[in-house]
């Protein structure tokens, strides 16, 4: 299973999105299993396709969920704190709530494989130990 | 084809009669959880492990680049006229300012 972001959801969908596009169109082949995503980062892809194409590209996203392309995860109040303590401890480098969410949902179902766009990844840590492996477009 | 399962403490062997295949080891708590469901389900272990293993998603499910075929590239954010979004949020323009860094074009 791999995380995903929704940096390369965004592009996956958006034809428009150029050269980034095809980048990201690539990647799915190569990769071998499923890919999982949280409720923070679905939630920035929504608003990003919303303003982009309205409803016609955020029912573009709920499809890859249909489709079971995509699994979106349902985090438990124990994950709450630890995405609390993640804020926290990388303050200084802003970590926000998808990132964090993204995190700890790396920790929780031992994850450590990442598609994202977002360069911030090889700064955090799994455990606050182990770094991701990031996959990019 | 037959099988037989030898148990001794925490090893389980599985063991094809006629070919003699060979045997693995399973931790306690595992080897444990695995004989109680089996028992509660009314098979042999070896079924158990078979069904579970028919049961896998590897084994039946379609591939990633499979499921999204049909899906990428759906929309066109350049050819199409820009979503008449009467009223945009601040929430949205902070993520939509953090995907510019990643790269992508901005609604």
């Amino acid at each position: 299973v791999i995380l995903v972001d929704a940096g390369p959801l965004i592009a996956l969908l958006d034809r428009g999105q150029g050269a980034l596009h095809r980048q990201c169109r690539s990647v799915p082949p190569t990769l071998s299993g499923a890919l999982i995503t949280t409720w923070p980062c679905l939630t920035k892809a929504l608003y990003f396709l919303g303003d982009l194409r309205g409803w016609a590209a955020q029912k573009a996203l709920w499809r890859l969920l249909e489709c079971k392309a995509v699994f979106l995860h349902k985090p438990s109040p124990a994950e709450s704190q630890r995405i609390a303590a993640l804020l926290a401890h990388y303050h200084a480098l802003q970590m926000d709530w998808p990132q964090a969410s993204l995190v700890s949902l790396a920790e929780v179902r031992h994850l450590t494989t990442i598609w994202t766009l977002d360069t911030a990844f090889a700064r955090f840590k799994i455990h606050d130990r182990h770094a991701f492996d990031i996959v990019s477009c | 084809m037959w099988y037989w399962e030898g148990l001794s403490a925490n090893r389980i062997c599985f063991e094809d009669v006629m070919s003699h295949q060979p045997s693995f080891t399973l931790p306690e708590p595992l080897y444990l959880a695995l004989r109680q469901r089996a028992r509660q389900q009314g098979m042999t272990m070896m079924q158990l492990l078979a069904s579970l293993v028919a049961e896998a998603p590897e084994a039946t499910e379609p591939t990633l680049a499979a499921r999204l075929q049909g899906l990428i590239g759906v929309i066109d954010s350049r050819a199409e006229p820009q979503y008449p979004s009467a009223k945009r949020s601040p929430f949205g323009q902070i993520w939509a300012a953090d995907l510019e860094q990643q790269g992508l074009r901005r609604p």
